[in-house]
């Protein structure tokens, strides 16, 4: 019927499933054994934002840092070609005006030669020649041919004489036959083994003929100074060429260099003679010595004289040289973002690992303590209601102990003597119940902190069990047949009181409750090899095979027990009363056949058996 | 005389309570569990019956239930006996039919009022079917009881204990037993139920 189900249910405290073990609680929060159950999926996307957000940054800040070395790159080009430019124009100036000297130098010379004639003329002309061509530190010699092509007059008194007809200097005049020029031949090779440009102009005769020329060879080191003076770096050179594309000089100097024809397709030379423009500052190639140079180029002329043939110079630097400096920048810059970029992704990394880790652990510690308060509940909820059962469980003791105070209150003079001594067995037995109950209750609070001091005395384990024995009779057996059994060799042992007594006490309980009236019950106490022997055997309700393994456990009463009084902590006393004097606890039962608990204790042996101590009472 | 029915597993307090209504002057038989007590009501039925729940072989409520499909037995007065005392539990008990609910611990005084309250309304309900009238009997009360004792006479009847006599007369307790005593006497009653008997006879006046 319902309403008994409901009744059962208030006093069994476990449904099969729950096992309200503190201990299994202490053993949850102090082990802390884990069992990996699966991670929580991480959320991705939170851990790629930031990694998006990072990768965008460095993607920004190196895009800002290569744009900005970009334009520094284009800046240094841009300011070094105005310079080479300028040092260019320098050359151009400075060239200009010693072409235009000595133009004049040589109009002046080719206005007196009239004048100088016969054996003093010569030496005037000489001694005119050798002046001006100190005053005029760019020339080295100056010379008067005449139509012939002899040399008649020179600074130089040891080439009068030579025939110079088929050299260039001679030739392009005498072909050109302006007189208002100014011819600048291609570089040559002198007799004394230099490379020199000399300056032209035809000298009239009479007529307007053409009558020999006046001519000023430059000193090529004038030049190499004046060239080198553009130079602010040390991988610039500067180069002076003829109009046709010879190389007159090159500063620094170089083997090979002077006399070189520049004229060749693709080379700056020709690139700057095809452009048409005066000045131009180009970046490529160079041919004479093939490396990448940028290189400003001028065409010099004169202001104030046509030339037949203009000279170029030209200024360049050493490309890699010119960037050097931000190329070590930028190397050092793209450096410092690499390990810039490098520890900041690691550190991110890293973090989220360490995060992920941590949320891991967090979730398993977590689940952890949400077990641990769970069973933390299930022990709690346990004590409660084995309180609540307690408190019930006092209310029969109790109810005898007020009943029997209220007769012999009542009905004193009334009562026979021995309805009087009734009632005072009924108190005293309420009262062993009651404390029978609260030492169940300290016992099953003692069973989860294992504390216990143990007093072993020395008892006499016959009068001691024949005690419990007639206690259990008065509360419990008036409707059974009990019978005690102590075997003669028991004698004395050393054993603690307390848990002997819970032994005995709790299965002497046991079975009287769960024997029906007039059933029998039988304790038999024995000794042997060392070991106590207690059998406690009745003929009630038995334990069914299906119950007997979880019998031990606290709380736990097998379905057969129905309405019947109890707590269910009878025997998980007893069997942690046992485990503390190192015995042992069997069963022999079968449902509805009765049950035997065979328990056994071993006891020391004392060495010497001739010394009995006195018996202790019970 | 009354007969009333023990059924209380416990030994000890079993033998109490049939102590109790004896010297109170009923009739008080015992059985330890529902098969004997049913087997003791049908062999003999008691006028009242005092009840355990929590009893193996049947339990209270299941004996009740047969009792309640019994339709003589139905009529018999059934009070619960129990250490179930939540609220819940009560409703329970009385829902099915139980006529009162007495939970352990009680004191003597506690189980004498309850039964013989029941016992008076039994009365109550046997003398209203009877229709007999009491003439002699009113003409004793009206003789031989004072006004006081006649309140506690009424009172009694009601199935109330001594001290809530006391209280809410406002005399003491002494008093109300003394007066109980001195009713005893004079009625001729020798247990309280006989005088609750006495008590409806007097309501009807």
């Amino acid at each position: 019927m319902a309403i008994t189900k409901d009744v059962r249910c208030r006093y069994h405290l476990t449904e099969p499933g729950i096992s309200c073990n503190v201990t299994a609680l202490n053993r949850h929060v102090n082990g802390l054994a884990m069992s990996t159950q699966g991670h929580k999926p991480h959320r991705r996307h939170e851990y790629l934002a930031p990694r998006l957000a990072l990768a965008a940054g460095l993607l920004i800040a190196g895009c800002f840092i290569g744009y900005s070395m970009y334009q520094q790159h284009g800046r240094i080009g841009q300011r070094e070609s105005e310079r080479l430019a300028i040092q260019a124009n320098v050359i151009n100036e400075n060239l200009g005006r010693q072409l235009d000297g000595i133009y004049l130098a040589l109009q002046g010379i080719r206005k007196e030669l009239p004048g100088w004639k016969g054996k003093s003329g010569t030496e005037l002309a000489n001694r005119h020649l050798r002046a001006l061509a100190d005053a005029m530190p760019g020339v080295r010699t100056i010379m008067i041919i005449d139509a012939a092509g002899s040399i008649t007059f020179c600074n130089r008194e040891q080439v009068i004489g030579q025939n110079v007809r088929y050299r260039e200097y001679f030739q392009a005049p005498l072909k050109g036959q302006k007189l208002s020029a100014l011819y600048i031949s291609p570089p040559f090779k002198t007799i004394l083994g230099n490379f020199v440009i000399s300056i032209g102009l035809i000298i009239p005769g009479p007529n307007g003929e053409f009558n020999g020329v006046v001519s000023a060879a430059l000193d090529p080191e004038y030049f190499r100074i004046l060239l080198g003076s553009v130079l602010y770096a040390p991988d610039m050179w500067a180069a002076l060429a003829h109009g046709d594309g010879r190389q007159f000089l090159m500063v620094p100097e170089r083997k090979g260099m002077a006399g070189l024809d520049l004229n060749r397709p693709g080379s700056f030379f020709t690139s700057h003679r095809e452009s048409g423009l005066e000045a131009n500052v180009m970046t490529g190639r160079v041919y004479a010595t093939g490396d990448e140079r940028m290189m400003a180029l001028r065409t010099i002329r004169s202001g104030t004289v046509a030339m037949d043939k203009p000279l170029v110079v030209a200024v360049g630097r050493n490309m890699s040289a010119l960037y050097a400096d931000w190329r070590r920048e930028s190397f050092g810059k793209g450096a410092l973002f690499g390990i810039l970029a490098l520890a900041l992704t690691s550190a991110l990394l890293f973090y989220q690992h360490h995060q992920r880790n941590f949320e891991i652990t967090s979730a398993r510690y977590l689940e952890e303590l949400l077990r641990a308060k769970e069973t933390a509940q299930e022990a709690n909820e346990a004590k409660g209601r084995l309180l609540t059962t307690v408190a019930h469980e006092f209310r029969t003791p109790l109810s005898l102990l007020t009943s029997s105070t209220d007769i012999l209150d009542r009905y004193d003079e009334r009562l026979s003597r021995d309805e009087r001594i009734r009632q005072h067995d009924h108190i005293r037995s309420a009262a062993q119940q009651m404390s029978g109950l609260v030492d169940s209750v300290l016992a099953f609070n003692l069973l989860d902190t294992h504390i216990h001091s143990h007093k072993a005395v020395e008892i006499d384990i016959g009068q001691f069990c024949l005690g419990i024995a007639e206690e259990a009779r008065i509360a419990c057996c008036s409707s059974h047949d009990f019978s005690v059994s102590i075997a003669d060799n028991c004698g004395t042992a050393r054993l603690d009181k307390t848990l002997l007594r819970r032994v005995v006490e709790n299965l002497l309980t046991n079975a009287f409750r769960y024997t029906p009236t007039g059933g029998s019950v039988s304790f038999h106490v024995s000794r042997e090899n060392g070991r106590l022997q207690l059998v406690i055997s009745d003929s009630g309700i038995g334990i069914p095979e299906e119950c007997q393994k979880r019998i031990f456990e606290a709380f736990y009463r097998c379905n057969n027990v129905e309405a019947r009084r109890g707590v269910g902590l009878g025997l998980s006393i007893v069997q942690e009363a046992l485990s503390q004097l190192g015995g042992a606890i069997s069963i022999d039962s079968s449902a509805g056949k009765g049950t035997s608990m065979r328990v056994e204790i071993p006891i020391v042996e004392r060495l010497d058996q001739k010394e009995q101590l006195p018996c202790t009472r019970s | 005389m009354y007969s009333i029915l023990i059924i209380e597993d416990d030994p000890a307090l079993c033998c109490n309570m049939e102590l109790i209504l004896r010297m109170e002057g009923f009739d008080a038989r015992t059985a330890a569990d529902g098969l004997s007590g049913l087997a003791s009501i049908n062999e003999k039925h008691p006028d009242l019956i005092l009840c355990d729940i929590l009893m193996s072989e049947m339990d209270g409520h299941t004996l009740l239930g047969v009792l309640k499909r019994e339709t003589e037995l139905a009529g018999i007065p059934f009070i619960f006996v129990t250490a179930l005392g939540e609220r819940s539990d009560v409703r329970l008990g009385m829902s099915s039919g139980a006529d009162d609910y007495l939970t352990k611990p009680f004191t003597a005084d506690e189980l004498v009022a309850a039964v013989t309250g029941r016992l008076h309304r039994l009365e109550t309900i046997r003398l209203h079917s009877t229709r007999a009238t009491f003439r002699e009997e009113h003409d004793i009360l009206r003789q031989r009881i004072s006004t006081r004792e006649r309140e506690v006479l009424l009172l009694v009847g009601s199935g109330a204990t001594s001290r809530e006599i006391a209280d809410s007369l406002g005399i003491s307790l002494r008093t109300v037993e003394v007066h109980r005593s001195n009713l005893m006497d004079k009625l001729g009653a020798t247990n309280a139920a006989m005088l609750a008997r006495w008590a409806v006879i007097a309501e009807q006046m």
